[in-house]
C-alpha cells in the first residue's frame, strides 16, 4: 500500500513538472485565444467612450 | 423617413461591423493573429476622423467665403467629432500596439518612442487641439471664427503629411510603410485580403456615419445656444 502511494506521488510529481516545463502558466488572458481580447478591449473603449 | 434613412443605415452598418468583424474569418498570420479584426475599428477610427476633418474645411472655407456664422459652428462641431475620433484611435492604437510590436515583436520601448507614425499622429492631434486652444481665446466672435477658419486649412493641410506622407517617407514598425516587416497585408490597399475589405469598407462607412450622427447633434445644441446671434 504504501509503495502505491509512494508511486502514484511520484508520478504525480513527475507529471506536474512536465506540465510545469512545458507552458509556464502565466496571467497572459490578453493573448490567449490569438490576442482576440485585445479586439474586444478595444471594441468596449470606442462603445464606452462614444457613450459617454 | 426620407431625412433619418442614413442613420438607420449607420446603426445596420456598424451591428454588421461588430457581428461580421467579430465571426467572419480572416487571415492567419503571425503576430497579429486574431488582433487583425481591429482593423474594423481601430483603423476605421482614423479614417472616420480624415472624413469629418475634411467637411470641417469645407465648412471653414464656405464661412470665408459668405461669413456665414452657422459654417462657424459647422466646421468647430465637425473639428470636435473628428478630434474625439482621432483620440479614439490612438488609444486603440496604443492597446493594440502593446500586444503585437512591444512585446510580440520584441520591440523597445525607445523604438516604439521614435516610431514616425505614431509622432505623426501625435503632431496631428496637437495641431487640431491647438485649434480649439485657439478658438477659446477669441473674445470677438467675428475674429475668432475668422482666425480659426484660416487655422483650420493650415491644420488640414498639415495632416496628410504627418499622417501619411512623413511615416512611408522614413519607414515605421506600423504597417504599410515601406520597412514595416511585420507582414500585415491589411493597410496596404494592393493587396489587402478580399475577407477584410468585406468588412472594411461598411465599417469605415458605418463610423463616419456615426460620427456625422454625433456631429449633427452638437452642432444643433450649439445652434440653440447661439441662437439670438443668428
Amino acid at each position: 500500500m504504501q509503495k502505491i502511494i509512494t508511486l502514484l506521488t511520484l508520478l504525480f510529481i513527475s507529471f506536474s513538472t512536465f506540465a510545469q516545463t512545458e507552458q509556464p502558466q502565466m496571467a497572459d488572458a490578453m493573448r490567449s485565444n490569438g490576442k482576440i481580447y485585445v479586439v474586444v478591449v478595444v471594441c468596449l473603449l470606442i462603445l464606452l467612450c462614444i457613450s459617454h | 423617413m426620407h431625412k433619418y434613412w442614413w442613420k438607420i443605415l449607420a446603426v445596420v452598418l456598424l451591428i454588421y461591423t461588430i457581428i461580421g468583424g467579430f465571426l467572419m474569418d480572416v487571415p492567419r498570420l503571425f503576430i497579429l493573429n486574431e488582433s487583425i479584426r481591429n482593423l474594423y475599428f481601430h483603423v476605421c477610427m482614423w479614417f472616420a476622423m480624415m472624413i469629418l476633418f475634411g467637411v470641417s474645411v469645407v465648412y471653414s472655407i464656405k464661412y470665408l467665403r459668405n461669413q456665414d456664422y452657422r459654417n462657424d459652428i459647422y466646421a468647430s462641431s465637425y473639428a470636435g467629432t473628428g478630434l474625439f475620433f482621432g483620440l479614439l484611435g490612438y488609444t486603440t492604437g496604443a492597446i493594440w500596439a502593446n500586444y503585437t510590436w512591444v512585446t510580440d515583436q520584441g520591440q523597445s520601448l525607445g523604438s516604439i518612442l521614435k516610431e514616425p507614425k505614431l509622432l505623426g499622429a501625435g503632431i496631428a492631434i496637437l495641431i487640431y487641439c491647438a485649434y480649439f486652444v485657439l478658438r477659446g481665446s477669441f473674445t470677438d466672435i467675428d475674429k475668432r471664427a475668422r482666425v480659426t477658419a484660416v487655422y483650420n486649412i493650415f491644420a488640414f493641410a498639415m495632416l496628410f503629411p504627418t499622417i501619411w506622407i512623413i511615416p512611408r517617407l522614413v519607414g515605421s514598425l506600423h504597417p504599410g510603410a515601406p520597412g514595416s516587416d511585420s507582414g500585415n497585408p491589411a493597410l496596404n490597399f494592393k493587396d489587402i485580403d478580399a475577407r477584410l475589405r468585406m468588412v472594411f469598407y461598411p465599417a469605415v462607412i458605418g463610423w463616419t456615419l456615426l460620427g456625422v450622427w454625433i456631429t449633427t447633434l452638437k452642432m444643433r445644441i450649439a445652434l440653440l445656444k447661439e441662437k439670438e446671434l443668428l
